[in-house]
């Protein structure tokens, strides 16, 4: 199952960690915004019908990857939010993600390009990066005016969750996790070794609960671009572009910039 | 950028070695103004210092340390 990349574990005995799905932020919700970035717009998509969209073609292919997402214990005091930050704080972090262009279609906001290129330049070349960003840019731009319909005036969080939970329940698998305690991260990871993730419960529990680590599996992201656009390169950067921007923004929104960042190849 | 911009090692180089991290300072997030940032989550000396019960923060630094050669054990 495709996990968050938050590092509060789940309550309970660890998980079998050799079997542990990739983590990226706010889990497969977010990444189906990027499936329509890249895949243009219609004129009813929103955030939830964009990740049940999403989730279908992914089981139609038959890929082996589980849509999945979180929510966490305290969800039952703010029923209007879903515990996962990346979902959550999403209109603050798209609006970072906007911060990168000026009006006049240069960089403003170095941090979120510099950063996602960095991040992109295991993927692709300068060129095509710099490409799919201007492109992000443009769909941003259309997010900015679509943004009451696109988010459901403000009531898409707990929407997804229970999307995901009914995708979830048809496959008879456990698609949402529900992560305990307070954030206690210390770093961020971004693991560009393809095949290979976090045991993100097993090294919490090495220090009693008091240390966890953000991971952003980035060798995912082109992965799953390759198996939806195949054939199409430019739509293919635009979805792992916007994954990286995203990702960026997330680690900017909820952090206070103290947090060291690994990069593991 | 300033030094807090790391870069990608060339894709060649790193394919012949086994996964290694590279520690590339911290998340530069634009956040002047503590107002922005307070309440986020954070690890910073004091709280590190806290949160492990150690005296000092040259302690916490070390701790930090500790967890950064850990962590290479759960990935």
């Amino acid at each position: 199952m495709v996990r968050c990349i938050d590092g509060r574990g789940e309550d309970g005995p660890l998980a079998n960690n050799q079997n542990l799905g990739t983590q990226v932020p706010g889990g497969t919700p977010v990444t189906s915004m990027g499936y329509r970035f890249a895949k243009g717009w219609t004129e009813d998509c929103n955030i939830v019908s964009d990740f049940a969209e999403y989730r279908a073609l992914v089981e139609s292919l038959g890929l082996p990857y589980i849509s999945g997402a979180h929510q966490d214990e305290h969800n039952a005091d703010h029923p209007e939010n879903t515990g996962c930050g990346a979902i959550d704080k999403m209109l603050e972090i798209v609006a970072v993600m906007r911060e990168s262009q000026t009006n006049d279609g240069g960089v403003k906001n170095y941090r979120v390009y510099e950063y996602a290129k960095a991040i992109a330049s295991s993927h692709m070349d300068v060129q095509a990066f710099d490409q799919a960003f201007y492109a992000v840019q443009d769909n941003l731009d259309t997010l900015e005016k679509l943004s009451d319909r696109y988010f459901k005036r403000g009531q898409f969080r707990s929407d997804i969750v229970e999307e995901v939970k009914d995708g979830g329940e048809r496959i008879g698998e456990k698609t949402v996790e529900t992560s305990a305690g307070e954030h206690r991260e210390v770093f961020l990871m971004v693991n560009q070794v393809e095949g290979e993730t976090f045991d993100r419960d097993g090294f919490a529990a090495s220090t009693h609960g008091l240390a966890q680590a953000f991971n952003y599996d980035a060798w995912a992201v082109p992965q799953r671009a390759r198996d939806i656009f195949t054939d199409e390169p430019a739509k293919r950067h635009i979805m792992m572009v916007t994954n990286f921007m995203y990702a960026v923004a997330t680690a900017m929104v909820l952090t206070d910039g103290s947090l060291e960042l690994g990069i593991r190849q | 950028m300033s030094e807090r911009y790391f870069a990608m090692p060339n894709q060649s180089e790193i394919e012949q070695k086994p996964a290694e991290i590279t520690w590339a300072g911290r998340l530069d997030n634009g956040h002047e103004n503590p107002a922005v940032w307070r309440g986020k989550i954070s690890a910073n000396l004091p709280f590190i210092k806290e949160r492990f019960s150690l005296t000092n923060e040259a302690e916490a630094l070390k701790k930090l340390d500790e967890l950064k050669a850990s962590i290479k054990e759960f990935m």
